[in-house]
């Protein structure tokens, strides 16, 4: 059987890490020698026609995918991965090919619009992550008063927000910068608390880390800190705080901020506004009720509108988002992950559930015939 | 009955420390009691919350202390933390409305129910919190101890806050509420929120992003 000519080592390499797979679990899976997919990715020798359609079997994705352009790859240090202990050399690769479409994604939409542009100072040598995220709020007009919607914030402040659909507990969130564009995908499966944390600790890399800076647990402490400050503003908490509060206190107060109970507490504790024991005894009844895996009272999901508003764009001149997905040969299930529970998939053919349709969404787009 | 009611700060620090203690870890234990208490559930059985409330004060006031040399006691169930020279002892118990006000004299807290007192007399300390329907015939345990004070940390929780005090019974009446203390010293209070609070976070304007599209 022929050998395909056009054949792209690059792209192999990138649907098989965005699989999760290593070189040897796909050999196996499509019965030839480790060497083999090795060769392929080094561009030895390509695969011949019955074996590329293997590969497009077990990788899912279409045959056509292998033949095109290079795709731009990203590699691990170019992203803040949290908990990188936590997370596999899989997961981790997996999310970095979701990310590679998604820079594809947004360069086809920045082909179409003209977005907002990157307005994220440099904070990384503000004294503590508190200044830096008081500074932050300084630099945004945002005062004392509560984020309504996180999502919003960065992409008016030209940062590009991307889901990150894996179901893994491990993967919370990551950013990175691209050409002077911010990026941040976030875990859409997480409550809606959790997931703001996770967009303002992923905010703090941006602001923080951008040129380097700590690394590992201490980059992570920062960010934790700054998005708790950043959500939590010290005035506004001190003004609202309650004395001696209980879970249940804490459960209606934190509507205030949109945060989850948990990151309440712990902002309570860090303002001093409970004592080391009492700390203890919600953080241990906060976990013994299960509100650390199940949010209570759980706040409305928050969407992107810069998606939102391109696809509702899009269809009025007749195009899909899945028409980026098929000009580049990538399956359609990759854009639809990238923009699932930030964006209303309202497209023919498309019965996937989004995270969003657990409320009434009345932002509802032209209804497909 | 002779009275000596400790009200100021100075001389509440001061005859606290001639007892070797202090006010503020008084304070913690007795909050980390009403912690304990708010952290009750509705599936929690009624009358344990106030149970629950008081074990938890016993255990912080032990934990302030036995590590100063105090000691626990429980004989006879009737729990106490005891000075290392053994001649005072402090029990908790809940006090009624009089409690922490200096003009009036309080007492352990109020029966709610008809008599119970044979179920009430097995624990007599517990039903001094719970169930204070206990006729202790005017004397105190003393747990073979004749020279030993045995100090109630009285502890009462109304709307808006908690008050306290730290007293000596010096008698009681037949149906077993004390009503005379030799010496009572004023805590507190410990100033709490109310219960009822709405939450109104301020308006926060919507963000416009605008999309501009390229031709």
């Amino acid at each position: 059987m022929s050998q395909v000519e056009t054949f792209n080592p690059s792209r192999l390499t990138l649907a098989r890490k965005r699989r999760g797979l290593t070189r040897v679990a796909l050999a196996e899976m499509i019965e030839v020698d480790p060497r083999s997919v090795s060769a392929y990715e080094n561009g030895e020798f390509s695969p011949d026609t019955e074996k590329l359609q293997q590969l497009a079997k077990v990788l899912k994705f279409p045959a056509a995918y292998f033949s095109g352009p290079d795709i731009e790859e990203l590699s691990p240090d170019s992203a803040s991965f949290r908990a990188l202990s936590r997370r596999t050399a899989g997961q981790r690769d997996s999310a970095l090919g979701a990310g590679a479409f998604a820079l594809l994604l947004n360069k086809w939409i920045e082909e179409r619009f003209r977005l907002p542009a990157a307005n994220i100072p440099d904070l990384g040598r503000e004294t503590s992550p508190e200044a830096a995220a008081m500074a932050l709020r300084r630099y945004w007009d945002l005062g004392e008063l509560p984020i309504k919607n996180m999502i919003h914030l960065l992409e008016s402040h030209g940062v590009r927000v991307f889901s990150l659909a894996i179901d893994a507990a491990e993967v919370d969130a990551f950013s990175m910068w691209r050409d002077n564009t911010p990026f941040v995908f976030l875990n859409t499966r997480k409550s809606t608390e959790h997931s703001r944390f996770d967009a303002a600790h992923e905010l703090a890399h941006l602001v923080l880390h951008r040129h380097g800076a700590p690394q590992g647990q201490q980059a992570e402490r920062e960010a934790n800190a700054f998005a708790s400050a950043f959500l939590m503003p010290r005035g506004s908490v001190l003004a609202n705080a309650r004395r001696l509060p209980s879970v249940e206190d804490l459960i209606k107060l934190k509507k205030y901020w949109t945060v989850s109970v948990a990151a309440l507490a712990y902002r309570f504790r860090t303002l001093k506004i409970l004592t080391a024991w009492h700390y203890r005894t919600l953080a241990i009844e906060i976990s013994s009720r299960g509100f650390r895996k199940r949010e209570p009272e759980e706040a409305q999901r928050e969407t992107s509108q810069v998606l939102a508003k391109v696809f509702a764009s899009l269809r009025v001149d007749g195009v899909s988002k899945w028409d980026m997905a098929d000009e580049f040969h990538i399956p359609r299930e990759e854009v639809d992950q990238l923009v699932f529970g930030l964006a209303t998939i309202g497209l023919s053919g498309d019965q996937k559930r989004s995270a969003q349709n657990r409320r009434p969404h009345l932002r509802v787009l032209a209804s497909e015939g | 009955m002779q009275n000596v009611v400790f009200a100021e700060p100075f001389n509440i620090r001061d005859r606290l420390a001639e007892l070797g203690l202090e006010e503020g870890p008084l304070l913690d234990a007795i909050r980390q009691g009403y912690v304990a208490f708010i952290s009750c559930t509705d599936n929690h059985p009624p009358f344990s919350k106030g149970l629950i409330a008081w074990a938890e004060t016993v255990r912080a006031l032990r934990d302030y202390l036995v590590p100063a040399g105090w000691r626990r006691s429980d004989q006879k169930n009737y729990s106490m933390v005891v000075e290392p020279a053994g001649r005072l002892a402090i029990v908790v118990a809940t006090g009624d409305d009089g409690t922490g006000r200096s003009e009036t004299t309080p007492s352990t807290k109020a029966p709610k129910g008809p008599s119970t007192i044979d179920a009430v007399v097995i624990n007599r300390q517990l039903s001094l919190f719970v169930e204070p329907e206990l006729v202790l015939s005017g004397e105190l345990p003393s747990e073979d101890n004749d020279d030993r004070e045995t100090w109630f940390l009285l502890v009462h929780r109304s709307q808006g806050q908690v008050r306290c005090e730290l007293s000596l019974p010096l008698s009681m009446g037949p149906d077993g509420y004390i009503n005379g203390w030799k010496e009572r010293i004023i805590l507190g209070p410990i100033t709490l929120d109310g219960d009822v609070f709405d939450v109104n976070p301020p308006a926060v304007p919507d963000i416009t992003i605008p999309i501009e599209r390229r031709l």
